[in-house]
């Protein structure tokens, strides 16, 4: 069994280098289900989220612990769900979604919503105890404090964000029932086979390798997302030390 | 206290909601499918007798006489070009699996039913949703598919007496296999009764802790065959086998799933028997998946695998949407000397064996074999019984009675050109045994004299 491993990851290399646009399609395409799905769970996510952050009402922590719980969802089953309803005969079948891309970013979406929710309600709520009193003291209205809370917020908010892109772009349920991991021709919108279908049908031929080979693939892409937004975090913490120390070194000190 | 009633109320207001929107679902999905009132479709026999009847004599006639060319050439020209359509097809998955409809033998996609159709029909574009039949049917009675690909012939009779389906075409078959551990402790290897063989297995099972069965039991073409095996063999009730935990185990998955917990043993016991399709048995073979497990019973009557195809009905309401013309176009390229000797070739060259033998030049009389066409008769053939108003199995029967017949024309006539040398199931040897366009005749007719337009819709 190690040999596969080792062979999986020289068959990613082939795969990756073979020139088959099809292969490429693959990725373009987890690449757009994830990400159309994060922003588009966020047009309807950041202003919960900023509700259940930022203001108090009775029975909040029913909300909030509703869309914690929410985002341990199971993806075949909400993916089964979408098929029901995205169907010919269900109650959305008229948008003709099913077997799309844009049908699985909308599953996507569904799916990320909680967890963009949660986090991000999260920290604001965090940065609410800590900071409101002291904007307040300083003088700034009720609208500019929120204003100030959502900015000191961001990082977080883009942490959660892509938090929610990687959820789904590893995520199968959704992608098998409602995209059926229809082969392409080599363009995007040709068909929706995206990566972690194509693991789980590789696996189905036997072709363990090459499934092997399109979860290097995918975990390649995670962990570049990842470390590229770290180096960024980084950049921004030295930037800042930077701006801090000359207006320091500006005021005359050492 | 206040806010304690508030919080019970919340929750239960989410109870009501969430299983409100599931009770909706659960109550619509069944209220939305028409009754299945087995109202087959209208016969269209006085129309496709008169057609298939002319349609025999002048098949063999452009090939000698120079004068139907000029007949030919018009008729494949005027057909107007339609728009451009999907064709969604639900498949079983041993079809699927080897490689034959789309994903081809190591990424290798020109040999494939996809490549070569489209590149034929470049109006149609071909999905493959790749499903155990019952899942299968289930997509296309939702409208969800506008044809199936299955292999499962009491699945096919209940889609066609649902006035789901028509046009039911036998495309292909092969034999399941049984196999099991290389010492076969069960002692199964190379009998020639089915019945006798699992009768065998089931008696040595209750004292040979060694002796260890998986099923799949997933509701997939495999599953039913299996379950129609033991039935055969007297275990008529599947529940209590299930129920024997200690031998008998069911994965719930799909083949290659299945053929690897057989293969590993159950809790580090001894390999187990399983029934597989040849097709996936012999990929996982081939790349040193499944060394435990060797072939222990072949070729029988009993393991006969018949694949067919069936269109949706579109006269059905719920179907009306379904591409009917794209669909018999497929069927048509299908059962075509070309397609079926694609079908015939796909995989020979890398597994060193055939993985599906077509059925056409058996039905046609040109590879005959009187045998194994009855062995295919009586198990998948189907004839009308006016009694009860509904399709059965029937070895006198045809391979899709008249009345599930629409806009058949000659698609039941028997028709594939002359073949030098055909070896049944062994091999085909030769490749080039059928004319260019020998089938252009059958495929480029016009499209059925219906509202036009309708079959095209994207």
């Amino acid at each position: 069994m190690a040999d596969i491993i080792v062979q999986s990851f020289q068959q990613a290399i082939n795969l990756l280098t073979s020139g088959n646009p099809e292969i490429y399609a693959t990725v373009y395409r987890t690449i757009y289900v994830a990400g159309v799905g994060s922003l588009l769970a966020c047009v309807w996510s950041i202003p919960i989220a900023v509700l259940l952050g930022l203001y108090n009402f009775k029975g909040k922590w029913v909300v909030k612990g509703f869309f914690n719980a929410l985002i341990g969802i199971p993806t075949v089953a909400l993916g089964l769900l979408m098929y029901l309803l995205l169907s010919r005969q269900g109650e959305f079948g008229s948008l003709h979604l099913l077997y799309t891309l844009n049908g699985i970013a909308l599953g996507d979406a569904l799916l990320v919503s909680p967890l963009i929710i949660s986090f991000t309600a999260n920290a604001l709520g965090t940065a609410d105890t800590q900071l409101r009193d002291l904007a307040r003291t300083l003088g700034a209205s009720g609208l500019r404090t929120n204003l100030k809370l959502i900015r000191e917020t961001m990082w977080s908010m883009i942490l959660s964000i892509t938090a929610a892109f990687n959820r789904g772009f590893g995520e199968l349920g959704i992608a098998t029932l409602v995209g059926a991991s229809l082969l392409g021709n080599g363009t995007i919108f040709s068909g929706t086979r995206v990566l972690t279908t194509a693991i789980a049908l590789e696996t189905n031929f036997g072709r363990f390798d090459v499934a092997m080979a399109y979860g290097i693939i995918l975990m390649a892409i995670v962990i570049a997302l990842a470390l590229t937004l770290s180096l960024i975090e980084r950049l921004r913490e030295e930037d800042g030390l930077h701006v801090k120390l000359t207006f320091w070194r500006g005021l005359g000190g050492s | 206290m206040k806010s304690t009633y508030i919080i019970i109320a919340a929750i239960i207001v989410i109870v009501i909601i969430i299983g409100g929107v599931f009770a909706y679902i659960s109550l619509s999905t069944p209220a939305s499918t028409p009754n299945p009132t087995p109202t087959p479709t209208p016969t269209l026999s006085p129309t496709a007798s008169p057609t298939s009847t002319p349609s025999t004599s002048p098949t063999p006639i452009p090939s000698t006489t120079p004068s139907s060319t000029p007949t030919s050439a018009p008729s494949s020209t005027s057909t107007p070009t339609p728009s451009a359509t999907t064709l969604n097809v639900a498949t079983t998955t041993s079809l699927h699996d080897t490689g034959l409809e789309d994903t081809g033998i190591n990424g290798d996609t020109t040999g494939t039913i996809k490549a070569a159709f489209e590149a034929k029909y470049p109006w149609i574009t071909v999905n493959f949703v790749a499903l155990g039949t019952g899942a299968a049917i289930a997509r296309a009675e939702a409208g969800d598919a506008d044809m199936i690909l299955v292999h499962s012939p009491s699945q096919e009779l209940a889609f066609l007496n649902g006035g789901y389906g028509v046009d039911r075409k036998i495309i292909a078959y092969n034999f399941f296999t049984i196999v099991g551990p290389a010492n076969d402790p069960a002692g199964i290897k190379g009998m020639t009764n089915v019945t006798q063989a699992l009768i065998q297995l089931y008696t040595a099972a209750q004292t040979n802790s060694q002796v260890q069965w998986v099923t799949r039991n997933d509701a997939s073409g495999t599953a039913t065959a299996e379950q129609n095996l033991w039935k055969a063999a007297g275990y008529t009730n599947f529940n209590s086998l299930l129920a024997q935990t200690s031998w008998f185990h069911a994965t719930g998955q799909g083949m290659g799933a299945s053929l690897l917990v057989a293969n590993n043993g159950i809790g580090g016991g001894s390999p187990a028997y399983i029934l597989s399709d040849m097709g996936t048995y012999l990929a996982y073979s081939k790349d040193a998946n499944i060394p435990q497990l060797t072939i222990e019973i072949q070729n029988q009557k009993a393991l006969l695998n018949v694949y067919s195809a069936i269109i949706d009905n579109f006269q059905n309401g719920v179907l009306s949407n379904t591409h009917f013309y794209a669909a018999q176009t497929f069927i048509n390229y299908l059962v075509s000397t070309e397609g079926q000797q694609l079908i015939a070739n796909f995989g020979t060259s890398t597994y060193g064996q055939q993985l599906f033998v077509p059925f056409v030049p058996l039905a046609s009389g040109t590879a005959p074999n009187a045998t194994l066409l009855g062995w295919i008769q009586s198990y998948a053939y189907m004839s009308y019984n006016t009694a009860t108003n509904s399709a059965i199995i029937s070895a006198s029967g045809t391979e899709c009675p008249t009345q599930f017949r629409s806009y058949a024309d000659d698609m039941y006539t028997p028709s594939y050109d002359t073949v030098a040398n055909i070896n049944l199931y062994t091999s085909i040897t030769a490749p080039n045994y059928y004319s260019t366009d020998g089938q252009q005749i059958l495929l480029a007719q016009p499209a059925p004299t219906l509202s036009s337009g309708k079959f095209y819709k994207a």
